[in-house]
This record gives C-alpha cells, structure tokens and sequence, in this order.
C-alpha cells in the first residue's frame, strides 16, 4: 500500500504548481429584474461545476485562467450560453429575456435538451425528454434505457438488474439521490423500479473516479430528483392499464417539494378481462424529495422513497404455492454549505432497507425463508480549492446489518438450524481526490481512497483504491481519456436465482469471505462532429477477485453448512469494445449502441477449475434508439435490440435411476440461449399543451413482432405409454406486450 | 441478423456413452442392480431403440470381502429398464462393506459401500385433507452416533418401487433431539405413471420406508432430488450433476439399513 500513497503524493507534488484562481459571481434576473433561480453550470477548461443561483439570483465560484463557459438552464432548457476569457476576476449581471422563459414553455424541436449527453466516460439521462422512447409498461424505465447504452450487457426480458462490463449483478447499484438502492425490481424488471415524474436526471458514470460515489465495483449510477423552478404548483399523472403515476411538484418560498406515488392494478385487469392467470402481483411505491435554500449558504435537503411488492405464485412447475414480498425503505437527508468561495461542505445522513420473505407451501409443509440488509451511512465531504488544485475530501462511515437466510421450516418435524449468522459490520472510509488543469487541454485526475471494514467477530480487513485518469480535449470537438483505477466492494449481492429474484441475498466481507476487487482500465474519446451528430468509444479492461457464485437453490435448505462452504469463489477477466453514434437535433434523433465484450470466469470448483463464461457473457450487444418527431404532435419511438444469448448449462444426456430421468449436464455455462431480438415502437400524440396544461396520448409495443426471446431452455421427459418422450421445451415469460398510456400534466 | 448468426458459436453437446448402476443392498436382503447406459438428448426414442440403452449381458460380481457371488438377471415388470441383476447367498449385514464389480465388453466398473445400522420406524400416523388426500408424518428415534437417513413410499398396487420423498432425506444434525417426528412429501414419478401430487392417496395402502446411509449415498440423493426439482426450474435450474461413487461409470452402489411400515389414510 506504501507505493500507492508515495505514487499518490508525487503525482500531487509534481502537479502542485501555483497558479491563480479568479472569482466569477453575479445575479441572474429576468426583463423586469426579478432575481431568477436556475442552474447556472461553468465549464472551465475541461472540468464542469453545477450550481443553483441562489433565491436573490446570486452565484460565486472560482475558476482557472482561460476559457469559460456559462450556462444557464432554466426549466432543463437552456436560457443562456455565452463563452468569457478569463484573465481577473469577474463580476456580471445575467438579465434574460421574459421571451426566452417563455419560449421554454412552448417547446420547440431545436429548444429541447438532449435525452443523453456523454462526456468522457459519463452519460447523463435526462428523463424529461425519455417520454416517447417506448417501454413495456408505457411510462419511461431507467434500467431499460440504460441498457440501449454501450457496455450494459443485454441480460434478457425478467431481469431488473444492470450487468455493466461483465461485472455482477450487485456491482452496478442504482442510487436514489445518493442513497443506495439494495432490493429487487418490480416483478423481475417489467415495470420500472423508479419513477420518471421523480427522478430528473441520471447520471451514469461509467468508471467512476470518484471517491464519495465509489463503494462499488461498477458503474456510478445516480438519479436524482427534480423540482420544478418553472410553477409554484404542478401535478404530472400517467394512467396505463396495468400501472399509474402521479407526482405532484410544489415551490413555496425557498422551498421545493415533489411528491409521487405509483400503484399496479394487474390484477384487477386481468380478473376485468377473464384473464387465467397462475400469479397474482401488486407493488406500489412513494417518493417523496424536499430542498431548502435555507440561507444564500446553505441549502438542506430531504428524501424519502418507499417500495412494497407481492407476488403470490400457484406453480405447477415448481409443485408449490409461494408467495414472494420484498419491500424497500430509504430516506436521508443532505446539507450543503459554503463556507467561502474555495471551500465547500456537505454531510449526508442516509437509511436503505430492504426485506425480503418467501414463503413456500407444499401440502401442509411451510419453508420460509427471511433476507434483509440495512445501511446506515453518515458521508462528510470537503471540496476546497487550492491554487491550481481542486480537491474533494471526505469521510464516510457505515453501519450494514444483513440477514443473509433465515429460514424457518414448519411441519416438517426438524429443525436445519443451519441460518447463515446475522451480521453487522462496520465500514469506514478515508479518501482525497484531486482534479488538475495542468493546462487548457489537459486534465489530470488522482485519487485514493483507504477503507478499514470490520465484521462482527472477525478481524478488520483493510483495502485501498487508488485512481487516475487523464483526460485531453482537442479544441471544441474532441475529448480523449484514459483511466486507472483499483475499486473494491465490501457487501456483495449473492445471486441465487437465474433471473433476479428476492431469494437473492446480501452478505458481509469477513477474514472468512474476502471483500472483492477489480482492477481496471478503460480509454476512449468522444468526437462532436457538430451541434448534432457526435460519436464516443471506449476500449475496456477489469479483473476482479473474489467473485461468488452460489450453487444451491432453494429446495437445497438441507444442505447449507455456513456462507464460507456454500459460496464458491473465483476470479473473472471482462474486455471488451464499445461504441455509441448520436444524433441530438433535428426531428429525427437517437442513438446507436454496439459492444463486443468477453465476461471470463474461473472458479476452482467449477468445471474441473478451466474457465467458462459468465451468464450474461454476450459477445454483441447492439441496439437502436429512435425518436422521430413527425410534427409539434405526432411523434413516434423505436427502439431495436439485437444481442447475443445468455449463457447456461446444458444437458448432453440422460440415464435412467429408480425409474426417473436424469439429465447428465456439460460444462458450466457452455451452450448459449438464441439470439435476443426485440423490436419496440411506440405512437406519441399531443392532445394539447399550453403553459397550464399538457395531454399527451402515447401507444406502446414491447416486441412488436412478437418474437420469442427465451430465458430457459431445457429438456424434459413425458411418459408415453411407458415410452420416454424427450421434449425440447423453452421459457419464454412474455412476447408482445402493447400498452396505452394517457399523460397529463398541470 | 445474419452476421449476428455467424459469429454465435455452436452449443456444445458432448456424449459419452457411460455404464449407469442404479444398485443396493439392504440389511437382510440380496443385492440388487440395474444396469443401464446413458441416452443422448438428440435422438427420437421409440420401444425399439430404447433397448439398445439397456444392458443385459454384463457381468457382475458382489463381495462382501469373505465371499462372492456373480449376480443373475431376471426380469423385474414395472421398472425401467424391465430387469435387475439379482444375488442369490450374500444376505446383507450391517457394518460390513459391499464390492461390486461389473464387467461389460472391455470395462470394468468398481464401487463399494457400507450398510449401516437400520432405525426402527415407531409409529406413522395421518391425516384427511379431502375426501382423496391426505398426509404422513413418520416418527423414529435417531440413534446416537452420525446418521444420515431418507423417507420413501410405494402405493401398493400401484407403485412399481419405492419413490423417494420430497425434502426426505434428512441428516441427524437438523434434528431437535432424538424423537423424530417428521412430516413426508410423496416424491414425483415417473414410470409407470408420471403423478406430481405431493399428498396420498386415501384408502390404498401406503408402504413407508425409512432408510440409513452412508455420507457417499446421501450425497448422491440429496443431488438426485435437485436434479428431479430444479430440472426444468428456470428461476433455480439445476446444473450439477449426481455425485457418483462409480468409478467409470454414473450412479450410485449404495448399502442400507431399512424399516418398512404400512397405513391406510382413512
């Protein structure tokens, strides 16, 4: 560890050469000099800072010598953009024109922002221009818009997971406005796990660099909510058949607030329409987001967000009745302050729950089975400038409590006492990150970041991540970027199930368990051919240590021991190429995806310790992303998916043992499940929108073409009249999937 | 589409074709053992082919380490494959270990096992759920020492041989004490009839079994019964296969103890 910190601190003392800040403040107002509040965001070089101008319309921030761009986004539409040279400090006053905050409210194609920017190696959603991108339940989902980006593996239809550049399912967590989301998707992912009217933008940080957003091994994914700066009081609702939404966003004084509340109603559907069905589902979900300018220094902010599912299951297949619920329960609290103009503050206080029971019935036979993990988390975070240096500091601590299985068996007339303990660990992190502009093109970024882990009555375990990227820009149209980085991750998703299910569970690093680690490089460029078409590339590279595969289902309770004998640990190598062409205006817009990428594992207790492929090892990811803008009210949306199959294991023969067949299986993860094809088109249809009101129409096919993308396939055996029928069967949970969505918006 | 289809690789499927010895011995009892060889999944079964799977001229020799005996075939109705290899004078003894040799065409196939002591069942009771189901529990007293036992039933004149419960296998180690009083799931069949109804039948005779083993054999059925569960789940699909003790061959030679008794759910 001792040549990570001497390499750290030559690379800060070597680039640690003075050079002056210069102030930039000033007021925004409008035509009648009213004092706006709107995001102002300062490009400086290569580096980018968001801020809010403060209710009086203030800002103040430090910048480098040179180039500087600001601009104003009011209402996520940009107001203002004008470049500055600077050579001193520099003090304006921004007055926009009443006309262009109008002319925001009656949107037109050229006014509207990007639905995705990529910069360097981060993508940022912006979910208010997602609406006619077509999904299966009719309103926009996050999880299924990332994966039309490069590097997020197609992992098939009832997945909700994110399975980013080979890694694991719980290496890439999604984050609600900074809180960690640890429980399973609505119904295995076909309805969006997070509402869109909550959430304004995401921001996917593909290696992430930073160190107060990296306790994991994958991707930085954060959503976060949006207020709207634009009417004291607006009310956005969506009514689809099986599922509706509503939020409501309110401004009084220095304060905003935004309410949401979704709720399904499949089942009354399909019992409306006569519908047979073997499974019975609700969930419904509450966000809940509050931001207080509090003084011009100092703005707090509050998040709730609130998940309840049920799943009631008559299988035949699985010759059972179950009953599957899993909750969440998050809520934190953030306070900003600036101290002074070089020198920043933020602590976040956070809670992320999630339960998850399962009950099984056979008979008079009950198995239940319990998992939960709870993070309590206190993050400090220092960003201050010192001469050319802008370092970002912190501290965060955490408290997780996990129920790995409980199971409890009733009727059964014994006892497997065989629980994996609970636990309850604690995690402390010390990091520095630091960003230079070494000049106007170059930019250097190196961080560390120690953490010291301890679990119940084990011994401590530390870990470090080191990490650095360069990144050169060409004038305006060309970024290049390369990056270092060593993550590790010290709670880890177990997944039991094929598709991501609530008997998926979460356990605790101890001296027994190691924590995981990835190391990894990634090189790119973004080039912008003009304002509209731009293409970005990224070649990637991670090893990771210590991943966990658990090889006993549910039905195996009998012959559990302890996590450290049940799980088998092992290594994988993930590589791959990926690229992404977009086209932001016009009214034809949209982008093109492709990956080719190898997800390699080895395991010692696996197929004789030779290596094989991941689950979701596919080798081509390609996808579509259309949007086209027929007029101001017709639009249309399509999207098309073409990738690989899953990897799973397959039988090569059977034998015959008292009187049942039994398969006789190959390699793990050798045979590959057919080509996932998917077409998705959707209508979009203005009905009216006004600066009061907004009514829009959309029709949405999932699979339009109705094409089987399977998620199992597998042999099964009939009894013929006593001959042995093999038949080739395949799981296929839905096809076409059409939806009708009424959006209104007060 | 098309360049997509040329750049998947093929899924493999390797067949060898191996011997399988579904084989026992029980306390009391003769050997017994069925011999058969591995099918692949890519052909088209019929009553003629399928007797090419069966094997009927192999030779199989059983020692208990003093004396040996080469085992007969007979014909066995209602099992498939229709015949088992029979013994004849070696009676099985608990504590004593059991060598079966097989010699077909050029292989030679060795296991061994140990038959163990064998539990008494004390007592089985029942109860209605309907008019035609109802349910077992099963009580014995666990001996001390480790013991690793498995449930299974036979509906006479029905049933063609004793089927292993669901969730029947059962190590000492999740017992409460040693008065055992367990619940049972019929196991899923088959031949010669496929029947996935958990609970029993009323007014037919049902034979429990309760069986002792050794860790080898328990391995064996406690991956046999993922295999039958967890075969075509896609949520949890098996991919494991049967932990053997053949060498050369699949399947499993296993020595039990065993305690048969009857009830009628009334």
């Amino acid at each position: 560890m001792k040549y990570y910190l001497i390499f750290t601190f030559l690379i800060w003392n070597t680039l640690f050469f003075g050079q002056s800040l210069f102030e930039v403040s000033g007021f925004v107002y409008d035509q009648n000099n009213k004092p706006l509040q709107l995001k102002v965001i300062f490009t400086n070089n290569l580096s980018a800072q968001e801020i809010i101008t403060s209710p009086e319309g203030f800002f103040s921030i430090k910048v480098n010598l040179g180039e500087l761009n600001i601009t104003c986004q009011y209402n996520d539409l940009i107001v203002y953009n004008e470049n500055y040279s600077i050579e001193g400090n520099l003090n304006l006053a921004i007055k926009i024109n009443d006309k262009n905050i109008l002319e925001t409210i009656v949107v037109t194609n050229k006014q509207k922002p990007k639905v995705v920017t990529v910069d360097k190696d981060i993508y940022k959603l912006n979910l208010s221009q997602t609406a006619n991108i077509p999904s299966p339940s009719g309103v926009s989902d996050v999880v299924k818009i990332l994966q039309l980006t490069p590097g997020v593996q197609n992992s098939g239809d009832v997945n909700g997971y994110l399975y980013f550049r080979g890694g694991d399912a719980g290496h890439s967590i999604f984050k609600y406005s900074e809180i960690p989301v640890y429980g399973s998707p609505h119904l295995f992912g076909i309805f969006p796990f997070y509402n869109t009217f909550h959430i304004g933008e995401v921001i996917f940080d593909k290696t992430n660099l930073s160190s107060s957003n990296g306790d994991n091994l994958g991707a930085s994914i954060i959503m976060k909510p949006s207020f709207d700066n634009s009417k004291k009081v607006s009310i956005s609702a969506s009514f689809g058949f099986l599922c509706s939404q509503f939020n409501s966003k309110i401004r009084f004084g220095r304060s905003k607030l935004s309410v949401s509340y979704r709720k399904t109603y499949l089942d009354e559907f399909l019992k409306t329409f006569s519908i047979r069905n073997d499974a019975s589902y609700k969930f419904d979900d509450v966000n809940v987001s509050f931001a207080n300018q509090f003084s011009k220094k100092t703005e707090i902010s509050f998040d709730f967000f609130k998940s309840a599912d049920l799943l009631i299951y008559d299988s035949e297949d699985l010759f059972a009745n179950i009953n599957l619920n899993w909750k969440n329960t998050m809520f934190g609290s953030k306070i900003k302050h600036l101290f002074s103009d070089k020198f920043r503050y933020q602590i976040s206080l956070y809670y992320s729950g999630n339960e998850n029971n399962i009950d099984v019935n056979q008979v008079n036979l009950n198995i239940n089975i319990e998992n939960s993990i709870q993070d309590l988390c206190i993050k400090n975070n220092f960003d201050y400038q010192f001469n050319k240096l802008q370092f970002q500091s912190g501290l965060i601590l955490h408290n997780y409590q996990i129920k790995p299985y409980n199971l409890l068996l009733t009727n059964f007339g014994f006892d497997p006492n065989k629980n994996y303990e609970s636990t309850n660990s604690n995690q402390i992190s010390v990091y520095n990150d630091v960003d230079v502009s070494i000049n106007n093109n170059l930019l250097l970024k190196a961080g560390i970041k120690i953490n010291y882990f301890k679990e119940n009555n084990f011994k401590e375990n530390y870990s470090f991540e080191p990490k650095f990227g360069l990144y050169f820009k060409e004038k305006k149209t060309a970024n290049y970027f390369i990056t270092l980085a060593r993550k590790t991750q010290s709670i880890n998703l177990v997944a039991t199930s094929s598709i991501g299910i609530p008997t998926d569970f979460w356990i605790s690093s101890n001296s027994a368990i190691p924590i995981q680690t990835s190391n990894e490089v990634t090189a790119g460029f973004n080039y912008n051919f003009n304002k509209s078409y731009n293409f970005s590339a990224s070649l990637f590279y991670n090893a990771i240590d210590n991943l966990t595969i658990y090889p006993l289902a549910l039905s195996q309770f009998n012959e559990t021991v302890n996590l450290q004998n049940d799980i088998i640990f092992g290594e994988g190598t993930n590589y791959g190429l990926e690229f992404i062409a977009k086209k932001d205006l016009g009214k034809l817009k949209g982008w093109t995806s492709y990956t080719w990428s190898k997800s390699i594992r080895n395991f010692d207790k696996i197929n004789n310790g030779n290596a094989f492929f991941s689950k979701y090892d596919r080798r081509h990811n390609f996808s579509a992303t259309l949007i086209f803008e027929i007029s101001s009210k017709f639009s249309l949306g399509l999207i098309q998916v073409i990738s690989s199959g899953n990897r799973f294991t397959s039988a090569s023969d059977f034998y015959l043992i008292n009187n049942a067949p039994i398969k006789q299986y190959n390699d793990f993860n050798n045979a590959q499940l057919p080509i996932y094809n998917r077409t998705d088109f959707s209508i979009n249809y203005q009905l009216n929108k006004s600066k009061y009101i907004e009514n829009k129409i959309s029709l949405s096919f999932y699979n339009l073409f109705n094409i089987s993308n399977p998620v199992f396939q597998y042999d099964t055996f009939e009894n013929n009249n006593n001959q042995v029928n093999i038949l080739k069967k395949e799981k296929v949970f839905y096809k076409l999937l059409p939806s009708i969505n009424w959006f209104i918006k007060l | 589409m098309l360049i997509f289809a040329q750049c998947e690789t093929e899924n493999k499927a390797i067949f060898n074709q191996k011997l399988v010895v579904d084989g026992y011995i029980e306390k009391n009892e003769v050997a017994r053992v069925i011999l058969s060889k591995n099918i692949p999944l890519n052909i088209i079964l019929n009553r003629d082919n399928i007797e090419q799977y069966y094997v009927r001229n192999a030779k199989i020799t059983l020692s208990d380490g003093f004396n040996s005996e080469v085992l007969s075939l007979i014909a066995a109705p209602g099992l498939v494959p229709p015949f088992v290899y029979k013994g004849q004078t070696i009676i099985g003894q608990a504590g004593k270990t059991y060598d079966l040799k097989i010699e077909y065409l050029n292989q030679i196939l060795n296991a061994q096992t140990i038959i163990p002591g064998s539990i008494v069942i004390n007592a089985l009771n029942s109860e209605k759920i309907s008019d035609k189901k109802g349910r077992i529990n099963v009580k014995f007293t666990d001996d001390v020492g480790k013991n690793y036992y498995q449930t299974l039933t036979k509906t006479k004149g029905q049933d063609s041989l004793f089927v292993p419960t669901l969730y029947g296998n059962l190590d000492d180690i999740n017992f409460i004490n040693n008065k055992v009083d367990v619940a049972i799931l019929q196991g899923l069949k088959f031949f010669p009839e496929q029947e996935f109804d958990t609970s029993f039948a009323t007014n037919k005779v049902i034979e429990v079994k309760l069986r002792t083993m050794n860790k080898s054999t328990f391995d064996f059925w406690n991956s046999f019964q993922n295999e039958i569960l967890n075969g075509q789940n896609p949520l949890f699909p098996a991919s494991e296969n049967l932990k053997s003790n053949i060498n050369g061959g699949y399947g499993n030679w296993a020595g039990y103890g065993a305690d048969i008794k009857t009830i009628i759910i009334y």
